[in-house]
């Protein structure tokens, strides 16, 4: 049994600071949206689609390029986890906003596997390893490899797949408006 | 369970199922899965454009409206294809369209994807929207009862067109008077001087804030006083700022003292005057003379005369002079020798030549 690697506190540090920019994050967007919700194709709409995706995109390769055995920093594995949820929950926050909750189509399917990575993200770090964050010296057999982590990942593959083929489509579709 | 032990294949495999998914889409319904949202089905037109009566009806064709890979077509060329009633009221200045800044696109003002009901003119919903066809609504956003401006207020039932007589048949219900002499005064092409963003009123246009301030007598006038028969906006900058420009007709010296009125009247009243008269105004010893006792009425004044008072008769002055030696016109050019009027002040001089 390993030892406990986090103080035993109500939410864990990431959660917070992830709970408080969602804050910020909402009163922004309440402030603009009085003017009604702003559209996902406007100014407002298309900076906090992108922002979030960045977010994302950081989270994903970040960690992943940090979690593999052979590497061993800079940093604990721990420190990178922790972003690696902040950013998992900020930024799928955000496009959430983005969608000017309206789903429809490739956009639609798009926000829902970006739902399911996320909750599968949650339940794997905050249900199934309980205990704790990976760390540095965790054994092969700590590594989760389980039905949760079978849709993270390949999840999130797809996920990204889909969102270039949006963004892509976005850049087609828009490309002449003006 | 067997799960995967290589993730990273996993994920390979579940991304390209995804590509794959979408291409088949992509084959199979076009590309209304990137479709923001469902078309207008608003017939807005008795005829039919483009084979269509709405633009619903176009489904999933997204080329209609926007251009394909290999066709670099503007979004606003491809609306006019089949928009062929705006192309004939953009060549016609007096429509809606045709009265528009030519460097505007057409989603400038209209939109899509909104829903088959949505309104397709997004125009309103800034206030400088109306101003891109050279009036400006900010001085009519609540009607004289209080009342929000509805389209149809300025331009009748359905049309955009502006009928110029719209203006008086409003404002003379609320401002009659005025309205009687502003058009007396300015003619009835409100629009020729009016742009909208009411620059006239009160309080917002400072006349001193032009190169004519308005001081003394002059802030008081009526602005047709002195700008006469102007007819557009550009117009009340010809005034010139020069008196004589406006005070020629009742200027009493009929030209004869110059154009540089200022010179002996300030802008509160013509009276009092500082004329600089060479020639003492209290000259004898009946305090200060009037004009006419030495310019006679109806004459130019630099004529003048100094007979006629006490001493000064004709025979008296030519046997004085003649004593002297002097005769002549110089004789009638009293001033040239008596500058100052006063007694034995030419002696001696006549004697010059």
């Amino acid at each position: 049994m390993l030892p406990p690697t986090t103080t035993t506190r109500a939410w864990p540090a990431e959660l917070m600071w992830a709970a408080a920019t969602i804050a910020v994050a909402t009163a922004l967007y309440l402030v603009v949206a009085r003017e009604g919700l702003p559209v996902a194709s406007g100014l407002v709409g298309h900076g906090i689609g992108i922002a979030g995706f960045l977010l994302m995109l950081v989270a994903e390769v970040a960690y992943t390029w940090r979690k593999r055995p052979e590497r061993s920093g800079p940093g604990p594995l721990r420190l990178w986890m922790q972003g690696h949820v902040y950013a998992g929950i900020v930024g799928p926050y955000l496009v959430l906003l983005h969608t000017a909750f309206e789903f429809r189509g490739l956009a639609g399917i798009l926000t829902l596997v970006m739902l399911v990575v996320v909750a599968s993200g949650i339940m794997g770090r905050f249900v199934y390893t309980a205990g704790g964050a990976p760390r540095d010296d965790a054994p092969a057999a700590r590594r989760p490899l389980s039905v949760w982590y079978l849709l993270h990942v390949p999840l999130s593959a797809a996920m990204f797949a889909l969102a270039v083929m949006h963004v892509a489509g976005a850049l087609y579709y828009a490309r002449l408006l003006r | 369970m067997t799960l995967p032990t290589n993730l990273t294949r996993a994920g390979l495999a579940t991304a390209g199922l995804a590509v794959l998914g979408v291409v088949l889409a992509w084959l199979g319904w076009g590309g209304a899965m990137f479709s923001p949202g469902a078309l207008s089905t608003k017939v807005d037109s008795t005829e039919v454009l483009g084979g269509v009566a709405s633009h619903a009806q176009l489904g999933g064709r997204c080329t209609a409206c926007h251009a394909s890979l290999t066709g670099g077509q503007a979004m606003s060329i491809q609306c006019l294809d089949c928009h062929t009633d705006t192309q004939a009221d953009l060549r016609d200045s007096t429509t809606l369209h045709g009265g528009l800044d030519s460097a505007l696109a057409c989603l400038a003002c209209h939109t899509e994807h909104g829903g088959p009901t949505a309104s397709l003119v997004r125009f309103g919903a800034g206030a400088g929207d109306h101003a891109r066809f050279g009036f400006a609504l900010d001085a009519h956003r609540k009607t004289a009862a209080g009342a929000a401006f509805r389209c149809a207020d300025c331009h009748g039932g359905g049309s955009f067109t502006f009928d110029a007589a719209r203006c008086e048949s409003c404002h003379r219900d609320y401002q009659p008077k005025f309205l009687v002499v502003h058009v007396k005064a300015w003619g009835s092409d409100c629009r020729s001087c009016h742009d909208g963003t009411d620059r006239f009123s009160r309080g917002r246009f400072n006349h001193d804030t032009t190169a004519f301030k308005l001081q003394g007598a002059h802030q008081p006038a009526a602005c047709a006083e002195c700008h006469v028969d102007v007819r557009t906006f550009a117009a009340f900058g010809t005034v010139s700022g020069e008196c004589v420009s406006c005070h020629r007709k009742d200027d009493e010296h009929r030209g004869e003292f110059g154009t540089d009125c200022s010179a002996c009247h300030g802008v509160t009243a013509w009276k009092p005057a500082t004329l600089d008269h060479k020639f003492p105004l209290d000259h004898g010893e009946g305090g200060r003379v009037a004009c006419k006792v030495c310019h006679v009425p109806g004459r130019p004044y630099r004529e003048y005369t100094c007979y006629g008072c006490h001493e000064h008769s004709v025979q008296g002055i030519l046997r004085k002079h003649q004593e002297e030696g002097i005769s002549g016109t110089r004789l009638n050019d009293c001033v040239r020798c008596h500058a100052t009027g006063r007694e034995h002040e030419g002696g001696g001089r006549g004697n010059d030549d």
